[in-house]
């Protein structure tokens, strides 16, 4: 009995404690993190939407896109040029040497695309939730205006390399379709062109917004002129069975929105060139963002010591071992094309601070004339030497410089708008003006008549000549900027280029006494300045008949070089452009093999050509 | 209700507000109580239970219990049939009890040993000799919530006891069962201290997820394995079919490892010490350049000399010295030193008729053979068992462990690759200083000196892990028993890592070195409520037992990263590491995960007649907190039955030779959701690191971004159908036994991160898609050869085969996967529908190309001399030679068509669409292990031999350090490419490029290997070696002092023994050894080797001790 009693009470206690113990059953299956968001709760705040819109900038810092790789796949045009020899990755694109298993090309794309889902969150997102008409609204509007740019910028780049690519538009779901056929340019273009005419009431310019990190208004304007130009230009488009390229449809249109829409900025007053050249470069490196003038009005937001590899992996060359004390080190990878100092005017201003002829070498402590058969020469708007605060001391052997990769500049706007003029009434007065701005700041005062007035006359006297004036300007202006290679696509001069370049580097080391560029030096005569660092370069651009003159040093210069060293020189200068065909245009990329396989024969690389 | 308890008086209130205070959940407090419990209630309970009433007719019987070779056993119990008294034997085996009457039968009981019966009858005095019981079907089994024999088994369950494990050493339990169960494959995947060891049961289902058995310590599940001491092991089973595993349902599906530690046993306490110490020693390096060769080779590398090149090296003509200079053995250095190994464990068990005891005390410190890398753990456990009336015992079950594992490892930013790669020599460089040490010293990781790098990579791996759980039995009634148990663990994991001047991620990070705390916090707790009906002769003959349970399941985690560079220069890592505040601190980042929770109803009948034939079902239903609402149950059954065969009338013929054979089939399904959490909706997170929108210079903007798969609310359950088919039979009065075995499981609803196309914006998204299939046999045998007083000698032997097919794949049928080893290019693995999990995937080695495959021009340019001639397979498009000769490696084109003629040139051209083919199977054909034991006059002898055959391996080690690949200047070769094998472009005596066919066929005669430049290192046939393998696992040879002279100190056993492990390996593996596997980031990349740990080989002194 007494058993039976402590049974029962024991029965009792443990049915209890039992029932304490087990949560309700109902929700107990159902659970969530703390450290996650449900889509729905992201776009009830305004701070977890900008949140997510900072997911959409994050992903150009990824070392697949600006911080690195991106860099490269605007490579080998007559003016950025890759030296590295062919692999199976990035260096294969550069030379047009791709492959769809190259394991360069899928990232790239996976992250542009991923870009734009994050993009089309915000964009399906915010227009319907309690954000878009509530208090904060402008700011609502704002950040779905951001994610609209961000978006057609992805598609930019993905439509420059890939050529038509599937084009989604509103996030994926879980039921979505998911094979997705390509979407030809011809409306891919006007709708981006049309979804940034939309959204540019939302965006403030630059200096309200008191940023250059994030899109505004400004970089709305000049990323649908660009688009509108790459409609007007050429393209291998998607039923050019014989690899013929060709404009986009009614595109005289849009050289009339790509006019428009930069004549629009430049009337607005919000942006203006600014008056020194090099101080661009130079404010660059100091991590100031340039609102007043708004110059450069688009960069990536890289950090310090993190991310961003400006004035590392393009820039000029600091001997990376042992990294140096009082600047550090930067590889310098990308290089320019060996014929592009010498294709400068002896006078413009640009062509040291762009293409200098030397590195700085940690032994000597200072600058040194670079690799004597010019395989070396770095773009150098992006100097180690330019940081500030310095880079140098314990923080040599960073290679996250942090300084921003400019996107856009204002003197862009000002280009597009005259080839745009050109193009719809040729080289009118305002055109003129507008390259004649351009190089009023290359040149010096006493040379403003002869090489500003004097040379944009002289280039005006029909659409073509002025085209071709455009064409120039815009290598020599945007010199290691990587805008050269979707230029040229657009101007269907590839090829040409490829050839003229080679026809000058021929010139200048097989035929050195031939015009016109037998003025190229043979011996350089270069001398350590006074402050015991900078150089002096005594001949950049001109030949004396001498190998010695007192004070200076003396170096055997490109075509002055043994004639084994130039045969070496000649396995660099041959990998450039090297796979580009003009028959086939082979310039669009593969759409990587593992797109293709997972696209359940949706998509196949019918346009691309190894 | 605590009140009320209080007011009870006698034990029992004690005991219930014990459980009362304990299910509050306070785990120091509760800790604090097994303690003071284990110290005060003996005597409490001793005192009490010799206060049980006396019947006044009593008898005294005394006596003496031996074994049969006449050594006295203690701890004896000696119990009277149908009461509650007995007695237990003392030190000298002597017992005495009472009994009431003459009628009385006493029941003599022993672990291991065979029980006797005796009815009292006249006698007063009883000496007893016991017989151990090697009656391998009368083992209790451990199943799920429950406990069987062996010979009631009707599902695939294969077991080892502490009885198999007691005279070797081990590190671990998973190395204990290592090659002794056929089906369980285990693969110790590196030799580093804390290397993962990868268990398979059956092959493994899944494809992408994780096929790790399901591992229950008590009935508790935990993580993995190495948090028990292996001296405190009882039992390990391991269920291997659904009609086993189908009681765990939702975790079943890739087999079940139930783990029982030691209980307490009734009688005088027993004090067992158990030490050993050990020294081990790298088994293997791999032979690399010598200083000449190295410098010819680098010779060739800078494309024959040249200002880089004479800047360390010296000049051409000068090379020859170099064979004077002394080499600097790098493996040597970072992985040759001796290890050590010192394990103590100490083990009280005891008890009386109301509390049994284990307690168990282990300390293990190991230094390992690379520098920097050793362990430390110290586990402690307490098993108590209280028997508070005859209807209600109580377990209590304490497990603290605490573990530190130091170094890194050789993964680690390739710390292997840099040991070998590491230059043998210092050429110039290390005699004259170089101010401009160019790219001499530091382009990447790779060219740092490794062994500073070694030493300066700090990784100090704490973890402490707390397990207690609680379990009540109440019998309701003669047939009806309640159990209710709770468990919970509570684990604190942190990883520091602190990196020091030498190293890369210092070096890139402003010189300074860099502090980084990992901290994990795990939780799980788990509820169980079982109901068992035990009905013998429901019918005469006829016997029912049933089950019914409810279970519920809870984990989570917490995560915090703290990291701080720029730390002063000089700093120590422990100093870094206490005082982070001295650098520059990083975000702080925190995550807490979705807690994984898990509510199940499970039960069991099993039915059966006479012990002949047997039917059992079980069903259990499961529901996941990782699926939708909707999705979240998963119901899986199975059935099985047995006949034995060996107790029919028509087999009485043969029971003279046969004494047992049963055939047993079963049939039944298991579930699996090893998924990640909240995958089936979509969630943003936080990622800060890299984006910098808000201030450059400060620190980074943190966003919020959903994952890199796609979610998918239909996800379900993937389910494993299971089907097999045994034959147990034991001869000659059980003198041999064994069981054969046929199973097929099928998995399907695959859970699966399955390709989707990229411009969705994700890669991949979780699908329950295809099906595969394993089938296999497996045969164990077990025989006792010799059996004499003095010498007995006795061998198992298992063998498996398995067959792994994927049988569907989804809409693609295809896909492939990449080791994404350092400077690889593309895919190197094949996962396709009627393949298996574990195709090598790549070109087909073709040797060098020859004089004959060019045309020479001898007039053209150094890089144009040699054309290849149309009608040869083209593979520089692949490889991307930086030399294009005669002497380059050639690949096989495949599939070529009888006619030719009307090929294109450019159909030459190797690529990897249509050149590669399956070039090595990771699975192996079959695998297994047989062990010899003898024990002859206190010695005993004991040695094991596993091995596996017929699988390949990918020898990515040998791939890497081959080739020069991109930045790879500087850098060390294997010797097998020394200049006697490879095809050499440079006169070894001029310097000069050979490139006249006659000159450079002089110098390449009878020649190897390729020339090494090339741009990329595809997989190609010759780094696909055959992995079969026979190892001598372990020896050990002990010797028990005789216990009639221990017994005079008291002593029950002194043992010493030595052990010696990795003795001999029988292979034709070119690495460091064929146990490897280590592209462990999918499971589709198995049996890869590259950086592995090197193993070493072993030798322990130890002593058993027990008083």
């Amino acid at each position: 009995m007494k058993n039976m009693r402590y049974k029962g009470l024991t029965i009792i206690f443990i049915t209890i404690c039992s029932i304490l113990l087990f949560p309700s059953c109902d929700n107990y299956l159902v659970t969530s993190s703390k450290s996650t968001f449900t889509e729905q709760t992201v776009f009830e705040n305004i701070d977890y939407a900008d949140k997510a819109l900072y997911g959409v900038y994050d992903v150009m810092t990824d070392n697949n896109m600006w911080m690195y790789s991106l860099m490269f796949t605007m490579l080998d045009t007559d003016v950025e040029v890759n030296h590295y020899g062919v692999d199976n990755g990035l260096s294969a694109l550069g030379h047009y040497k791709g492959n769809p298993s190259n394991t360069a090309v899928g990232p790239i794309w996976t992250r542009l695309y991923r870009m734009i889902d994050r993009a089309n969150l915000i964009i399906d997102n915010l227009p319907n939730g309690p954000l878009w008409n509530g208090a904060k609204q402008k700011e609502a509007r704002k950040i779905y205006g951001e994610a609209i740019v961000l978006r057609a910028y992805a598609y930019y780049l993905l439509t420059g390399l890939w050529g038509d690519v599937p084009f989604p538009i509103t996030s994926t779901k879980a039921g979505s379709n998911f094979y997705l056929p390509k979407t030809s340019r011809d409306e891919i273009y006007p709708y981006l062109i049309q979804d940034l005419a939309d959204v540019q009431e939302y965006l403030p310019w630059s200096s309200e917004a008191g940023t250059v990190k994030r899109v505004s208004k400004g970089v709305a304007k000049g990323l649908r002129a660009r688009l509108a130009l790459m409609q007007a230009g050429y393209g291998l488009r998607g039923e050019s069975e014989n690899y013929i390229t060709r404009r986009g449809k009614d595109y005289k249109k849009y050289y009339q929105i790509a006019r428009d829409e930069c004549y629009e900025m430049m009337n607005s007053g919000m942006h203006q060139l600014k008056p020194d050249f090099e101080s661009i470069w130079k404010d660059l490196h100091k991590y100031s963002e340039d609102i007043s003038y708004g110059e450069i009005f688009w960069e990536v937001p890289f950090g310090r010591s993190v991310n961003g590899r400006v004035a590392q992996s393009i820039g000029i060359k600091f001997q990376t071992n042992p990294a140096d004390p009082t600047y550090g080190r930067a590889e310098g990878e990308i290089k320019l094309a060996v014929q592009y100092y010498y294709t400068f005017d002896k006078l413009d201003k640009r062509r040291d601070i762009s293409a200098m002829l030397s590195g700085y070498s940690t032994t000597s402590k200072c600058f040194v004339p670079i690799h004597a058969i010019g395989r070396e020469f770095c773009p150098s708007k992006f100097r180690r030497n330019w940081i500030v605060p310095n880079m140098g001391g314990a923080e040599k052997d960073v290679m996250n410089t942090g300084v921003g990769f400019p996107l856009m500049r204002y003197t862009d706007i000002v280009l597009m708008f005259a080839e745009a003029e050109n193009e719809i009434n040729g080289p009118t007065d305002l055109a003129k003006k507008a390259l004649a701005s351009v190089r009023r700041r290359a040149f010096s005062q006493e040379n403003l008549q002869k090489k500003v007035i004097d040379y944009v006359d002289s280039v005006s006297a029909d659409h073509n000549t002025f085209f071709k004036a455009i064409v120039n300007e815009r290598a020599w202006e945007f010199g290691g900027e990587l805008y050269r290679k979707f230029d040229l696509i657009r101007w269907n001069l590839l090829a040409d280029k490829k050839d003229e370049m080679r026809a000058i580097i021929d010139n200048i080391f097989l035929t050195p006494n031939v015009p016109p560029y037998n003025w190229v030096p043979q011996m350089m005569f270069w001398r350590t300045a006074s402050d015991g660092e900078t150089i002096e370069i005594l001949n950049p651009d001109y030949r004396i008949d001498r190998d010695y003159i007192p004070g200076y040093t003396a170096i055997p210069w490109l075509s002055g070089r043994p004639e084994g060293e130039i045969s070496s020189g000649y396995t660099f200068f041959n990998q450039v452009m090297d796979g580009y065909r003009r028959n086939l245009n082979n310039y669009i990329y593969p759409i990587p093999q593992s797109v293709i396989d997972a696209s359940n024969g949706t998509l196949k690389n019918d346009i691309w050509r190894p | 209700m605590i009140k009320f308890l209080y007011l009870q008086t006698n034990r029992n209130s004690y005991l219930l507000r014990l459980t009362c205070v304990f299910l509050k959940n306070t785990k120091l407090f509760f800790f604090l109580i097994c303690l003071t419990t284990s110290i005060a209630f003996p005597e409490l309970l001793v005192a009490q239970s010799a206060k049980l009433s006396i019947d006044k007719n009593e008898i005294v019987v005394t006596g003496t219990i031996t074994d049969i070779s006449g050594v006295t056993m203690p701890g004896v119990s000696i119990f009277v049939k149908g009461t509650k008294t007995g007695a237990i034997s003392d030190r000298n085996g002597q017992y005495s009890v009472k009994v009431p009457n003459k009628t009385s039968v006493l029941i003599f009981s022993f672990i291991g040993y065979n029980k006797q019966e005796i009815i009292i009858g006249n006698l007063r005095e009883i000496n007893i000799a016991l017989a151990e019981n090697i009656k391998q079907m009368d083992e209790v089994v451990v199943v799920g919530y429950g406990t069987s024999r062996r010979r009631d088994l009707t599902g695939s369950v294969s077991s080892v006891t502490a009885k198999q494990l007691k005279d070797i050493p081990i590190s671990s339990a998973a190395m204990a069962i290592q090659g002794k169960m056929p089906g369980v494959q285990i693969t110790q995947t590196e030799g580093a201290p804390d290397a993962e060891i990868k268990i398979r049961i059956r092959g493994g289902g899944s494809i992408t997820q994780d096929n790790s058995p399901l591992y229950i310590v008590d009935g508790f599940p935990i993580d993995n394995m190495s948090v028990i001491t292996p001296s405190d092991i009882a039992s390990i089973d391991v269920l291997k079919d659904a009609s086993s595993t189908a009681i765990y349902g939702a975790r079943g599906a890739n087999g079940v490892i139930i783990i029982t530690t030691k209980s307490g046993s009734e009688g005088k306490p027993t004090v067992s010490y158990n030490t050993y110490f050990g020294i081990k020693n790298v088994t293997k390096t791999l032979d690399v350049l010598d200083p000449y060769e190295y410098a010819f080779w680098q010779y060739e590398a800078f494309g024959g000399g040249g200002m880089y090149y004479e800047q360390f090296l010296g000049r051409f003509e000068d090379q020859k010295l170099y064979n004077n200079m002394e080499t600097t053995n790098w493996q040597k250095k970072c992985f040759g030193r001796t290890g050590s190994t010192y394990y103590n464990n100490l083990s009280v068990n005891g008890g009386s008729k109301v509390v049994n005891y284990n307690i168990s005390v282990t300390h293990d410190n190991s230094k390992e053979i690379m520098v920097g890398s050793g362990s430390t753990k110290t586990n402690f456990s307490a098993k108590f068992n209280f028997t508070i009336t005859d209807w209600m015992s109580l377990e209590l079950n304490t497990r603290l462990s605490d573990q530190i594992i130091m170094g890194g490892g050789t993964d680690r930013s390739g710390r292997l690759q840099n040991i070998i790669n590491y230059r043998p020599v210092e050429g110039i460089a290390g005699l004259v200083n170089i101010q401009d040490q160019g790219d001499y010293e530091i382009v990447n990781q790779y060219s740092m000196n490794p062994y500073k790098q070694t030493l300066d990579d700090y990784r100090k791996n704490s973890a402490q892990t707390y397990n207690y759980n609680t379990a009540l039995n109440i019998k309701l009634n003669k047939n009806l028993t309640y159990r209710f148990s709770y468990g919970m663990q509570y684990g604190k994991q942190n990883i520091n890592s602190f990196y020091g001047l030498n190293t890369w991620n210092a070096l890139v990070q402003g010189e300074q070195p860099i502090a980084i705390k990992d901290i994990y916090d795990r939780h799980t707790w788990q509820i169980t409520n079982t109901l068992n009906f035990t009905k013998k002769n429901l019918f005469p003959d006829h016997n029912l037992n049933a089950m019914i349970g409810q279970e519920l399941n809870y984990s989570d985690q917490e995560f915090l990263r703290a990291e701080a560079r720029y730390l002063p220069k000089y700093i120590d890592p422990e100093g870094g590491l206490a005082m982070m505040d001295l650098g520059n601190p990083q975000p702080l980042m925190t995550r807490v995960s979705a807690p994984n929770k898990g509510s199940s109803f499970f039960g069991r009948v099993t039915y059966d007649y006479k012990g002949k034939y047997q039917i059992s079902g079980t069903i259990r239903a499961d529901g996941s907190s990782k699926f939708a609402p909707g999705n979240q149950w998963g119901v899986f059954p199975s059935v099985g039955a047995y006949w034995r065969i060996s107790d029919e009338s028509f087999m009485t013929e043969t029971k003279k030779w046969l004494s047992d054979l049963k055939l047993r089939a079963s049939f039944g399904q298991a579930g699996n959701n090893r998924i990640s959490d909240d995958v089936w909706r979509k969630t943003l997170g936080i990622s800060s690191g890299t984006l910098f929108i808000d201030n450059s210079l400060g620190s980074p903007t943190p966003t919020l971004a959903t994952t890199g798969t796609l979610d998918n609310p239909e996800l379900k359950w993937e389910t494993t159908i299971t089907r097999n088919l045994g034959l147990d039979f034991s001869l000659f009065n059980q003198r041999l036994s064994g069981s054969i075995e046929v199973y097929k499981n099928s998995t399907i609803d695959l859970l699966m991160a399955a390709a989707i196309p990229a411009h969705t914006g994700y890669t991949t998204q979780w699908r329950n898609i295809g099906q595969t299939s394993n089938k296999g046999l497996e045969i164990s045998l077990n025989g006792i050869i010799i059996d004499t007083k003095d010498f007995k000698l006795s061998g198992s032997f298992n063998i498996a085969f398995n067959k792994n097919r994927i049988d569907k794949l989804g809409k693609s049928k295809r896909l492939e996967a990449s080791t994404f080893w350092g400077e690889s290019s593309g895919t190197d693995y094949l996962i396709e529908e009627g393949g298996s999990v574990g195709l090598m995937y790549g070109y087909e080695t073709d040797g060098m190309y020859t004089q004959d495959d060019f045309t020479y021009n001898p007039n053209a340019s150094a890089a144009n001399k040699y054309t290849l001639k149309p009608g040869i397979a083209n593979n520089n498009t692949v490889v991307n030679n930086t030399y294009f000769r005669p002497g380059s490696l050639k690949f096989k084109k495949q599939n070529i068509p009888e006619d030719t003629s009307t090929l294109p040139n450019s159909w030459w051209t190797v690529n990897a669409t249509d050149d590669r083919v399956v070039l090595g199977d990771a699975n192996p054909k079959h695998t297994g292990g047989f062990s010899l034991t003898a024990d002859c006059k206190g010695i005993d002898f004991t040695a094991f031999f596993n091995w596996v055959y017929g699988n390949s391996i990918y020898n990515i080690n040998k791939l890497a350090n081959t080739t020069l690949l991109n930045n790879r200047k500087y850098r060390n070769l294997l010797d097998i490419m020394d200049s006697s094998n490879r095809y050499i472009i440079y006169n070894p005596e001029t310097g000069a490029y050979l490139a006249d066919p006659a000159e450079s066929a002089k110098y390449n005669e009878g020649k190897q290997y390729w020339i090494a430049s090339m741009a990329n290192a595809p997989l190609h046939s010759w780094a696909i070696e055959d992995g079969s393998f026979l190892r001598l696992n372990n020896v050990t040879i002990g010797y028990s002092l005789p216990k009639s002279l221990i017994s005079k100190v008291k002593l029950q056993q002194l043992r010493i023994y030595v052990t010696g492990y990795n003795l001999w390996l029988w292979t034709k593996y070119s690495g460091y050894d064929p146990e490897v596997d280590m592209i462990r980031s999918t499971p589709l990349t198995p049996g890869a080797d590259y950086n592995a740990y090197p193993r070493s080989r072993s030798y322990n002194l130890g002593l058993n001790l027990t008083f």
